[in-house]
């Protein structure tokens, strides 16, 4: 019996991987072209292929593991880019193919393990039947949700495909004390990448634990406050365990730890409202924060089995209710969000829809599995078959013609490189905006790094400080003199005095070697002087020479006699290796615990 | 080649690679075609003192902070003529905790004035070039509060391959043109409603056509000779409309069979955010 359930749940994957290929069969045709959604809207999000390009660069180029980008923002900590996945073990991609490619490959995979972890959570957790734990897996795999946000170029949302995984841990780690493990090495590697749905995803973890915890007992309200423990306990191991990412992201956010830049107006840019969040829902090619196209199926299909399953389901309702009223912000009754707001983290988060949707299509592809049981009730079972059968193709067809639309627009065949400069100065864009997507900082910076320049200009919000390295060109669009065009002008920087140099005339600068985490120079004075180095300055630079020191912001060597000397300078970013260290010693007694625990069944 | 060219000459020839659009490229001259409409390219006769000062909003509202100031500050004659000292302040507005309007970057430049005749006979040119004038001997380049600096305007302009060597040059901004041949002009006068204030406008304009290619983009200028310098009151500019571009060529296909489904599944249907690309440019102080 148990082989014959073996083989159907086996097959029921292969047919999962399958229906995931087909969708997913316009990014592997086009593996090596850039996403884009149109011609004139190529993603500002574009810094996640400058994030892995520079990734490659340093470790194919110059033979260096990265930690300091000299061409992002004038220089800086690369793991403070909350958009990295150095820490990814996965980044391995990056090396054998180009970041276009292996961006195309890792979220195909990620498609796939989405409705793996859906199959997994649905059928072997909550022990829905195989049709109902597929047509879940194609739900929330396939929805509008992420489809669009994938040709929207935000990456960060790749990893969140595991949201049900760590669920199916956060169930099961309420009985065995191993799955405490598993679901923190699920959120701490979603962490990694998707920083901003991190509080979200732990936000409604811990309303469902809180929930799955109140017994209403002796008309009186419970609270078991065991499940209520280890769900605090998996936060904190997460945190141990993404350790080497989460300790230089939070440094940045550090410098930013309160609502500044982003005003309360932004965060609930696009918030549902009851019309919206149909139209996100319902209408296909959609597109806009918090677009999911779903269909009407799993809509109509969800609301019966909440009907008929309340009793087992209603936590699952609990969450979906909430979620959908966050995501309304300011047009709800209350407006949950401004509470959440204050909250660290949450205060960075742009366009609420964007994140709470995916809370939706989670809980919408659970409740729509559970439907299935019904069906499963049917005395006639062939009928039943037929009917789950006709229900599944039907969602199939259904989201694959209406979502692979948003992949097959790799049409657009970015060339990959051209020429290099050997020169590694940067530029800084004036007025540009940053909604025309094609200058804005992301994209700009990629297409800069391909020849090895950097960009001046700020990506993010995070960083508050203002850069003091100086750009040799600036880049102005025609605009700014009332012509009709957006092409840039590239004028140079009068004042620019190169990468290195020294504040008195008759000294000498020369640079032998700029690279990821060493700079090499030789330098000639003839008397007491400053060498000043055109980037940021950071405290984890060391030179072999010379007294490292803060010169108007910038990075400087203080000189205080006459000489000549080879001057090198090397970055070692002290917080990675804190969390490098943190994290490894968390899993290797992660492991340890599970072994030994294991063996003592 | 450019070395028998004049500096005034170079520059000029700068602009008409950057905008398909000059005074010899064929296009057609307005005051042939309209010679009807009386006034459309007058210039008030340029006086130290003018100014004018413009904000830019693009997509999304963005940036409607940011400011523009072109004022005239001093004339010189040389040679019998003369010629006009422009000074272009271009403000930046910090967000962020600063939240203050930075200067970026400013040109002093020395150039002959643009009257109401030489608009007319080429207003194609002077649209497209804007106050990036092509009449300049002279240039000066302040950054931030930095001093003026003397800039060579030759030198100073033949930087373009740093940027054109990378893939932003095949980006819709970097290949958006307009075709000024299809140029036309309201018969009628316009209010327009600026922060400046209302002006009775002429109104110039290409419209653009959802037949057109994506690169291909319109704009609509409104200028009024009560206004300085250029006259410029507000112009509206990047009017590609791709997404009607792209509707037109890809939403009027039916799916009538399986062939049908099968061979349109592989074709993008998603035509991305639907938002006006529009540039708008508005008259904020003037005197």
């Amino acid at each position: 019996m148990d082989k014959k359930i073996g083989k159907i749940n086996l097959m029921a994957i292969g047919i999962l991987v399958a229906f995931i290929i087909s969708y997913t069969s316009p990014i592997l045709l086009n593996l090596h072209k850039a996403f884009t959604l149109f011609p004139k809207n190529i993603p500002r999000y574009y810094d996640v292929y400058f994030g892995e390009l520079f990734f490659r660069k340093s470790i194919l180029e110059y033979h260096q593991f990265p930690q300091w980008s000299w061409n992002w923002e004038g220089g800086m900590n690369i793991f403070a880019f909350p958009g990295a996945t150095y820490a990814d073990p996965l980044s391995f991609i990056f090396l054998i193919f180009d970041e276009v490619t292996a961006y195309n490959l890792k979220w195909v995979l990620f498609y796939v393990l989405g409705a793996l972890s859906m199959y997994y959570l649905s059928r072997f957790v909550l022990k829905h039947n195989v049709c109902g734990s597929i047509f879940a897996s194609i739900v929330f795999s396939m929805s509008g949700y992420f489809a669009y946000l994938h040709e929207e170029g935000l990456c960060e949302v790749m990893l969140t495909l595991l949201l049900p995984l760590f669920f199916g841990f956060l169930f099961k780690a309420k009985t065995d004390k191993r799955y405490i493990i598993f679901s923190a090495l699920t959120l701490g590697y979603i962490s990694i990448q998707s920083v901003l749905f991190v509080p979200v995803i732990i936000l409604f973890g811990g309303i469902f634990v809180l929930i799955d915890s109140i017994k209403f007992l002796y008309k009186k309200f419970i609270v078991e406050k065991a499940y209520l423990v280890r769900f605090i306990f998996i936060c904190v191991l997460a945190f141990l365990f993404s350790c080497v990412k989460a300790l230089p992201i939070l440094l940045s956010f550090g410098l930013n730890v309160r609502p500044h830049e982003l005003g309360y107006a932004e965060a609930i840019t696009a918030s549902n409202t009851f019309s919206s969040l149909f139209q996100r829902m319902l209408i296909p090619n959609n597109s806009g924060p918090g677009t999911m196209y779903l269909g009407y199926l799993p809509i109509i299909v969800s609301a019966f089995s909440s009907i008929f399953y309340f009793r087992e389901i209603k936590n699952f309702i609990l969450c979906l209710f909430l979620a959908i009223w966050i995501s309304f912000g300011p047009n709800a009754f209350f407006d949950v969000n401004r509470i959440l707001w204050y909250f660290p983290v949450f205060h960075e988060i742009q366009e609420i829809p964007k994140y709470y949707s995916l809370i939706i299509v989670f809980f919408i592809s659970i409740l729509s599995g559970r439907f299935f049981s019904f069906i499963e009730r049917l005395k006639n079972k062939k009928l039943a078959y037929i009917l789950s059968f006709i229900l599944v193709a039907a969602l199939f067809v259904n989201l694959l013609w209406s979502n692979i639309g948003y992949f097959n627009s790799f049409d657009t065949g970015l060339p990959l490189y051209g020429k290099k400069s050997n020169d590694n100065f940067k530029v800084m864009a004036f007025n540009v905006h940053p909604e025309n997507e094609s200058i804005a900082a992301g994209p700009l910076s990629y297409f800069l790094l391909q020849y090895n320049l950097g960009l001046l200009n700020p990506s993010n919000s995070i960083r508050e400080k203002e850069i003091k390295a100086a750009p040799k060109y600036f880049l102005l669009p025609r605009y700014c003199f009332l012509s009709p065009y957006t092409s840039l002008l590239v004028l140079p920087n009068l004042f620019y005095k190169g990468e290195a140099f020294f504040l008195k005339k008759d000294s000498i600068c020369k640079i032998l070697k700029f690279s990821p985490n060493e700079l090499v120079f030789e330098a000639m004075t003839n008397e007491p002087d400053i060498l000043v180095i055109n980037q940021n300055y950071d405290a984890g630079w060391k030179a072999n020479f010379g007294k490292i020191i803060e010169y108007n912001g910038l990075l400087a060597i203080n000189f205080d006699k006459a000489m000549t000397c080879r001057i090198r300078l090397a970055y070692f970013s002290t917080i990675f290796l804190i969390g490098l260290m943190i994290s490894l010693a968390s899993l290797v007694l992660a492991g340890v615990y599970i072994i030994r625990f294991t063996k003592s069944r | 080649m450019l070395r028998l060219l004049s500096i005034q000459f170079i520059l000029w020839l700068l602009f008409c690679c950057a905008a398909p659009v000059s005074a010899d490229t064929g296009i057609p001259n307005a005051h042939e075609h309209h010679e009807h409409i009386e006034g459309v390219f007058n210039i008030m006769p340029w006086k130290v003192g003018q100014f004018v000062e413009y904000q830019i909003i693009s997509v999304e509202n963005e940036s409607r902070e940011n400011r523009y100031k072109f004022s005239l500050i001093g004339q010189e004659d040389i040679e019998g003529k003369t010629y006009f000292w422009i000074q272009i302040d271009i403000y930046e507005y910090l967000f962020q905790k600063y939240r203050k309007l930075r200067k970026n970057i400013s040109f002093q430049v020395l150039t002959l004035p643009v009257t109401s005749e030489g608009f007319s006979q080429n207003p194609a040119y002077y649209i497209s070039s804007g106050f990036f004038f092509p009449g300049a001997i002279k240039l000066r380049v302040k950054i931030y509060d930095a001093p003026f600096e003397d800039a060579g305007l030759k030198a100073y302009f033949s930087h373009q391959d740093i940027i054109e060597g990378t893939l932003y040059s095949i980006t819709p901004e970097a290949m958006g043109r307009i075709d000024f041949s299809r140029m036309q002009i309201c018969k009628v006068k316009e209010n327009i409603p600026v922060l400046a204030g209302s002006f009775e406008c002429n109104h110039i304009f290409v419209s653009t056509d959802i037949r057109d290619e994506y690169y291909d983009e319109g704009f609509d200028l409104w200028r009024s000779s009560s206004v300085p310098l250029l006259g410029i009151v507000k112009m509206e500019f990047s009017k590609t409309l791709y997404w009607e571009k792209w509707s037109y060529k890809n939403e009027t296909r039916k799916i009538r069979t399986v062939k049908d489904f099968l061979s349109n599944l592989y074709k993008k249907r998603v035509p991305g955010r639907r938002r006006p690309d529009t540039y708008v440019i508005n008259l904020v102080r003037y005197g």
